[in-house]
């Protein structure tokens, strides 16, 4: 495969790993239960913040509903940055730090990307947690379950992700990656 | 490999990852061992091993003479719960509590004085903390600083390994003295109280019996013999005290997460209010939720003795509450193991809230 | 309860190595599905939805797993989904693959994943307020297309036809650039 694409690394086709994913999302059904990316985060900062001001973790109702680090989900988003870590180690191609997208159209200025990351992130996190859940643990898991909320979230965001996406970088379709 | 150049920031990242699973890893360890956030209020047998001997601590042992086996943890005096109540037979009303003043006499005559740690226990069979839990409770509206009650009671020291002994220490009675400014008078709460904040959405009232009774199903009768009125206290959700336990052999108190998930749906900015027929059962569970560091809960000690009765005029319900976003039916589901669940074509009711007088589903965590 | 640890990190670390490769965790490339001129990721992502349907159904056919369906709230699920679209859009990354992208070692996600933080924190400090205001005035409950369709088999064959004309329309109206990376 490597030799088509004069040494080019190429990523998984979409059906196979589409195939590995989903055999990964029953096994966690079967084990677990629903899998969830968002409440991760609101578990690192219970867990966090419980050293530090414990009694305002105690006393703030969405820390409550999610475990702190000592729990599956933790568990859960962590192996997701060392399989991350694994798979960008084993992987030929060199991980950049600012999108190639995003180099043409805004330059090479790393702190506007990094800021942009930053709003972008805060964003999702912000909206999820309102939600109950992220791409994950709502609309994967949810419309693995069937649910409407799941479906629902899904059509929306990915809606709102395309339209974002043409705003910041205008008609890209011309241009070629 | 392919990045030499970024070789340090993949040397930090792999150190934070692993880190990142230790972490997790004694996170984990901690919760084995409750890691609620009171953890001070509970004494496993290890650190009572490690106190024994210290001179400010006194152990007391809370069983009443029906339910007293004989046997005590070395160095431990007999303090029946029991002496903390009484029946008003003018009233009608049974298993009153005596009142601080009284409180603080029988504390001083078995030789308890303000400055001592007091450890508390009782046994599995009766029952399970819920009875340590009354002088718990007592002690604490006392505003008593250093009180723990020991995890598993006597029966876990034994199954540890520790010596028992067969006589209670006699200790000299001095005086319990505490301070006006530090008795938590407020939490003496009765009918009255109950009754005036009805309406005001800033309480929330568990009722720690069975189902059965908590339903209306099952009821219990006044000292006369006459029964007491059926329900519960209106707006009162169920969560029956038992459910605390891990299991009800064992009766350990269930992990933090685990309890964070029983009372999901408590509103941390709300005041909380326990109650049960007498008042010993919800002490139990007010050492629980003060375990995981709700400070805001009472307990309403007459409890359905006084609230039950007919002669009170209090209002009884029976219909069923649940707090929001509370224990409700098909909010997490396991599959139990038969063949017949719902993948076969049988059809399922949709349903958009649970029954038609409890709020619909509240908010919902992913991961939670 | 090490086991719970020992399974979350099998299960996470298999999950993130499938979107590390599959190239879910580059932000370039979900930029370019957004931009629509890459169609695998969503395609991606929606026939691991519809597999996952499929062996969930398999699962509960033998009484094996959990479920929890979360509530539909009109208006929050629906604000909260914009907002979340909107952020997407800006930076590429979700949360779940903002974990994996940290591990991959790409340093704008280490950014996203600090914003993520904040945002999480500051929800969690507005929670009291906000879930009461956005969430529970619409919330129509637990909602499931088995509830409405009232059977589970009918109910996964509608959605995995929805999910499969979804798939096909994406691989024709996005236009595919080469070379994708």
């Amino acid at each position: 495969m490597e030799q088509q694409n004069s040494n080019k690394p190429r990523y998984w086709n979409w059906l196979p790993a589409a195939f590995a994913l989903a055999g990964v999302i029953v096994f966690v059904f079967a084990t677990y239960g629903p899998p969830a990316s968002s409440s991760g985060f609101v578990s690192a900062l219970k867990g966090a913040w419980s050293s530090l001001a414990p009694d305002y973790i105690a006393s703030k109702a969405h820390y409550r509903m999610i475990p702190g680090p000592g729990s599956w989900l933790f568990a859960f988003i962590l192996g997701m940055a060392i399989g991350g870590f694994i798979g960008g180690r084993t992987f030929k191609k060199p991980v950049t730090d600012i999108p190639p997208l995003w180099r043409r159209r805004f330059g090479d200025d790393a702190t506007r990307r990094y800021t942009a990351t930053f709003l972008g992130g805060f964003l999702i996190l912000f909206a999820s947690r309102l939600a109950g859940g992220c791409t994950l643990g709502l609309f994967i898991s949810g419309s693995t379950q069937l649910a409407l909320s799941g479906l629902y979230f899904g059509v929306v965001i990915f809606a709102f992700a395309m339209l974002t996406a043409r705003l910041v970088y205008g008609n890209a379709t011309k241009e070629v990656s | 490999m392919t990045n030499g150049k970024h070789t340090l920031r993949y040397f930090i990242l792999a150190t934070l990852l692993l880190l990142g699973v230790a972490w997790s890893l004694s996170a984990a360890q901690e919760n084995r061992h409750g890691g609620y956030p009171n953890n001070d209020l509970l004494a496993t047998t290890q650190w009572l091993k490690q106190h024994i001997g210290d001179h400010d601590l006194i152990v007391v042992d809370v069983r009443t003479d029906a339910h007293f086996d004989g046997r005590l943890i070395p160095g431990a005096i007999r303090l029946p719960w029991s002496l903390f109540r009484y029946n008003n037979t003018a009233l009608n009303e049974g298993s009153l509590f005596v009142g601080v003043d009284r409180a603080q006499d029988i504390l001083g005559k078995h030789g308890i004085g303000r400055t001592h740690t007091i450890v508390l226990y009782d046994a599995v069979a009766r029952d399970g903390g819920a009875t340590a839990s009354y002088p718990f409770w007592v002690l604490d509206v006392l505003g008593h600083p250093n009180k723990r009650i020991l995890e598993g009671g006597i029966d876990a020291w034994e199954a540890a390994g520790f010596d028992l002994v067969s006589k209670p220490r006699q200790a000299s009675p001095i005086l319990y003295q505490a301070p006006m400014e530090e008795i938590r008078g407020r939490e003496l709460i009765d009918g009255d109280d109950v009754y005036r904040q009805l309406g005001d959405t800033h309480y929330q009232i568990i009722d720690v019996r069975s189902p059965a009774e908590y339903k209306g199903e099952k009821g219990t009768r006044d000292l006369q013999g006459n029964a007491l009125k059926l329900g519960h206290i209106p707006t009162a959700v169920n969560i029956d005290y038992t459910l605390n336990w891990r299991d009800p052999q064992s009766k350990k108190i269930k992990p933090y997460s685990a309890l964070q998930n029983l009372y999901r749906g408590l509103d941390p900015q709300k005041s909380v209010i326990v109650y049960c027929n007498s008042g010993r059962r919800s002490s139990f569970s007010y050492f629980v939720l003060r375990l995981m560091g709700i400070d805001s809960v009472t307990t309403y000690e007459p409890s359905w003795k006084q609230w039950g009765k007919p002669a009170n005029f209090f209002p009884v319900e029976t219909t069923v509450h649940r707090l929001a976003g509370g224990d409700l039916p098909g909010t997490s589901s396991a599959a139990k193991g038969t063949r017949s669940a719902t993948a076969g074509g049988a059809s399922t009711r949709q349903k958009a809230s649970p029954d038609g007088n409890t709020p619909k589903a509240g908010y919902v965590s992913c991961g939670g | 309860m090490i086991t719970k640890i020992l399974l979350g990190l099998f299960s996470g670390v298999a999950f993130g190595f499938v979107i590390q490769r599959v190239g879910a965790s580059d932000p370039n490339r979900m930029t370019r599905a957004h931009l629509m001129i890459d169609a695998d990721i969503p395609r991606f992502m929606l026939a691991a939805v519809a597999l996952s349907a499929a062996g969930l159904f398999g699962l509960q056919a033998v009484g094996v797993g959990r479920t929890m369906v979360l509530p539909t709230s009109l208006v929050a699920t629906g604000l909260a989904a914009a907002i979340f679209g909107i952020g997407w859009g800006l930076c590429g990354y979700c949360p779940g693959t903002t974990w994996a992208a940290v591990g991959e070692g790409r340093l704008d996600a280490v950014f996203a994943l600090a914003g993520g933080l904040a945002g999480a924190m500051v929800f969690a400090h507005l929670h009291e307020r906000l879930i009461p205001l956005l969430y529970d005035p619409t919330n129509l409950g637990q909602l499931t297309v088995t509830g409405l369709v009232g059977n589970h088999a009918l109910a996964l064959a509608v959605v995995l036809v929805g999910l499969g004309a979804a798939i096909y329309l994406i691989g024709r109206i996005w236009h595919h650039d080469t070379p994708s990376e």
